[in-house]
């Protein structure tokens, strides 16, 4: 019962921004914002022993590597030696990029167009076939329409603009239905658990 | 060596071991591969208080120089020493810990998201109109997808779920398909802009 | 009509809030419909064998669990009531391991299973696509230690457990980075694995196209999915209940639309008439 109304109270000091910005709509969001940052340190604080101690207790002193490489980037908190940081962000840039681009060439691409193109015999696979071509002409070929411009283009940019009209539509249709979940859990949260209204 | 030359060479060769590894099956590229995103994540833990020194420095200027509500930061503060003492001392699996977290950080992370709800409702009366051709047609896909996706719709008929699938499988999908095949042409332009050395932004991360 | 025109915004968060009470209070019991991507769903989980391993992953945030949340615990139901099952579950967010709590191990206490035998909790691993390429890799590596400080190894079930070619099914529930195009391109299509994923309602849309091109296999929408689920195992839970509400918000969403353009279209044409009367 203690812990559900401390919950409450949580949740009404945040709600009520909804209504006017107030002292505790802020002093609820100072306190999430510290539980949030105690709460990933502590865990990845627990990660240091199964990532880092086990394996360097058996005998992969390589580590000591990406370590010393790690504890760089606590070097921007130093004056005069914020210039290593720069080789731990390299790692990691290079590390994204090349994961990025191995998954992006197969997953995003290949397939996408494969699947775009083969086997197309019913309407709707017809009609996916003309959206992701005319989408794909309306980004590749965003210019005014001048003399020079074929006539083709005008009609792909429109018939690309109707296809991405509708997946913005079916987009925001979808995120009401998301944000009216997300405040359904919080009042049944209010009158179910805390106040025993509902069962 | 605060070259950047030193670190452009570093991403290079990181992101081509990976990608070598992808495209070619060599054994020697499989091993640099694995220990390097080994290497990555060992990174990522043993730099976790990055964070919490930034916010700490930017809370603490507060409080030193009494800026407005000082107080609330000298709050946060004490809030993130006291939670992570406990977390340290008792483990994150223990009662005391987890408190705290079940009872007022996920009820506070929970509200801050649902809040939207009510913007979007306000959102939708006041700027959702139907204005123009393509207006009008996100207007109305987004209607048939939202009573096709409720019970309303199932109650009134069951061909509004049938519509709203055909709306979210058919020209979606294209819509969408078109815009992640763009996207992911984009990212390998990225991607070889950064192994050619023309983008270098990452290299002076510390703005030296 | 003027009042229509400009009501204000305390009295619109007030009718939706409303327009969710009411329904809590007094439910509608309105009809579930399970569309196909669900009963895809249901189906990947259904012809499970024994044997198999299925790997399950808590990739959803705090703000997420009201649409995720749901999701997680009917799937879980249903994972966890089939027989000869290995479920290996990991988080790749921090958020992720209270959710497992909740919708995991509660459920091995639930349906008499293991822990190390039909069931492991590998907890949080830091890395996000990173440690999903290192999971597919070697899993020994990635977690040699469980969420509880115990040595994998000396778990039965993890010995023939060591890369992304050892499982028969990921579960992932996600509410962004990382998240489905992460996990299709890290371990889904690398080891070609069937894959089932949780989302939330504005991830939908983007992720389409993979459900369309056969790289997800069936998916959950948000509150919807989750209630459709409960419908085909025959549970009237929490998804469930609030469908009503959710139907009613909607419903008065569509109506503000509805008051929004009436009196946009008015207010245009009185500003012509307006304007040709000066002529």
């Amino acid at each position: 019962m203690i812990g559900n109304t401390i919950a409450a109270l949580c949740t009404l000091s945040l709600m009520s921004f909804a209504f006017r910005e107030n002292f505790f709509y802020r002093l609820a969001e100072h306190t999430f914002v510290g539980l949030s940052l105690a709460y990933g340190f502590v865990l990845t604080l627990e990660r240091i022993d199964p990532v880092i101690i086990t394996p360097i207790s058996q005998g992969r002193y390589e580590l000591i590597v990406p370590i010393f490489l790690g504890l760089l980037v606590y070097s921007r908190f130093f004056k005069g030696t914020g210039w290593l940081l720069s080789y731990p962000i390299s790692i990691f840039v290079g590390v994204g990029v090349g994961l990025s681009l191995k998954g992006v060439i197969t997953a995003q691409i290949i397939k996408q167009v494969h699947d775009t193109y083969m086997g197309v015999g019913s309407i709707g696979e017809i009609i996916i076939l003309v959206g992701v071509v005319c989408v794909l002409l309306f980004f590749f070929f965003s210019r005014k329409a001048t003399g020079d411009t074929p006539p083709v283009l005008g009609v792909t940019s429109k018939i690309g603009r109707i296809f991405m009209m509708v997946a913005f539509g079916s987009l925001f249709g979808n995120t009401v239905l998301g944000r009216m979940t997300l405040l359904i859990g919080r009042l049944k949260f209010l009158l179910g658990d805390w106040l025993h209204i509902i069962s | 060596m605060k070259s950047k030359t030193v670190c452009l060479a570093i991403t290079i060769l990181c992101a081509l071991i990976i990608i070598i590894d992808a495209f070619f099956n060599i054994s020697i590229f499989k091993i640099l591969s694995l220990m390097l995103t080994e290497w990555t994540v060992v990174m990522g833990v043993v730099a976790f208080a990055a964070a919490a020194l930034a916010l700490f420095s930017l809370h603490i200027k507060r409080i030193m120089f009494k800026r407005n509500e000082w107080y609330l930061s000298a709050y946060l503060i004490a809030i993130f020493l006291v939670q992570t003492t406990l977390g340290i001392i008792f483990g994150s699996n223990s009662g005391i810990f987890m408190f705290a977290i079940n009872h007022m950080f996920t009820p506070l992370g929970a509200t801050m998201y649902s809040l939207l709800a009510l913007w979007i409702a306000s959102a939708a009366y006041r700027a959702f109109r139907a204005r123009s051709l393509d207006a009008t047609i996100m207007l109305l896909t987004a209607v048939i997808v939202m009573i096709g996706s409720t019970s309303f719709g199932a109650a009134i008929s069951p061909y509004f779920a049938d519509v709203s699938r055909f709306i979210q499988l058919i020209p979606t999908t294209a819509a969408s398909r078109g815009i992640m095949i763009g996207g992911g042409i984009g990212a390998i332009a990225l991607g070889v802009r950064i192994l050619l050395g023309i983008e270098r932004g990452h290299t002076s991360a510390s703005g030296e | 009509m003027k009042y229509l025109t400009n009501i204000d915004r305390r009295v619109i968060y007030i009718l939706v809030i409303v327009s969710i009470i009411i329904p809590l209070v007094l439910p509608l019991n309105l009809p579930i419909v399970a569309t196909n991507e669900i009963v895809d769903c249901y189906n990947e989980i259904e012809k499970l064998e024994s044997g198999d391993v299925v790997l399950v992953s808590f990739n959803y945030s705090i703000g997420a669990q009201a649409e995720i949340s749901p999701q997680a615990d009917i799937v879980m139901q249903h994972l966890f009531s089939k027989e000869g099952i290995k479920i290996v579950g990991v988080a790749l967010r921090s958020s992720g391991i209270i959710m497992m709590d909740n919708f995991y191990e509660n459920k091995g206490v639930e349906f008499n299973k293991e822990y190390g035998v039909d069931y492991i909790n590998l907890g949080y691993l830091v890395g996000g696509e990173t440690a999903m390429v290192n999971l597919g890799k070697d899993i020994h590596m990635v977690a040699p230690k469980d969420h509880y400080g115990n040595l994998i190894t000396d778990f039965e079930m993890m010995k023939n457990i060591r890369t992304g070619a050892d499982l028969s099914l990921i579960i992932d529930f996600n509410s962004g980075t990382p998240g489905t195009p992460e996990m299709i391109r890290q371990l889904v299509d690398p080891y070609n694995l069937p894959y089932v994923a949780g989302m939330l309602s504005v991830s939908v849309v983007g992720n389409l196209p993979y459900y369309a091109s056969g790289q997800i296999d069936g998916y959950l929408n948000s509150l919807v999915g989750a209630a459709g689920y409960e419908s085909l195992l025959g549970v009237n839970g929490t998804a469930s209940a609030e469908m009503d509400p959710l139907s009613s918000s909607v419903m008065i969403i569509l109506f503000l639309i509805i008051i929004g353009n009436i009196t946009y279209f008015i207010n245009k044409s009185d500003k012509s008439n307006k304007g040709s009367e000066y002529k």
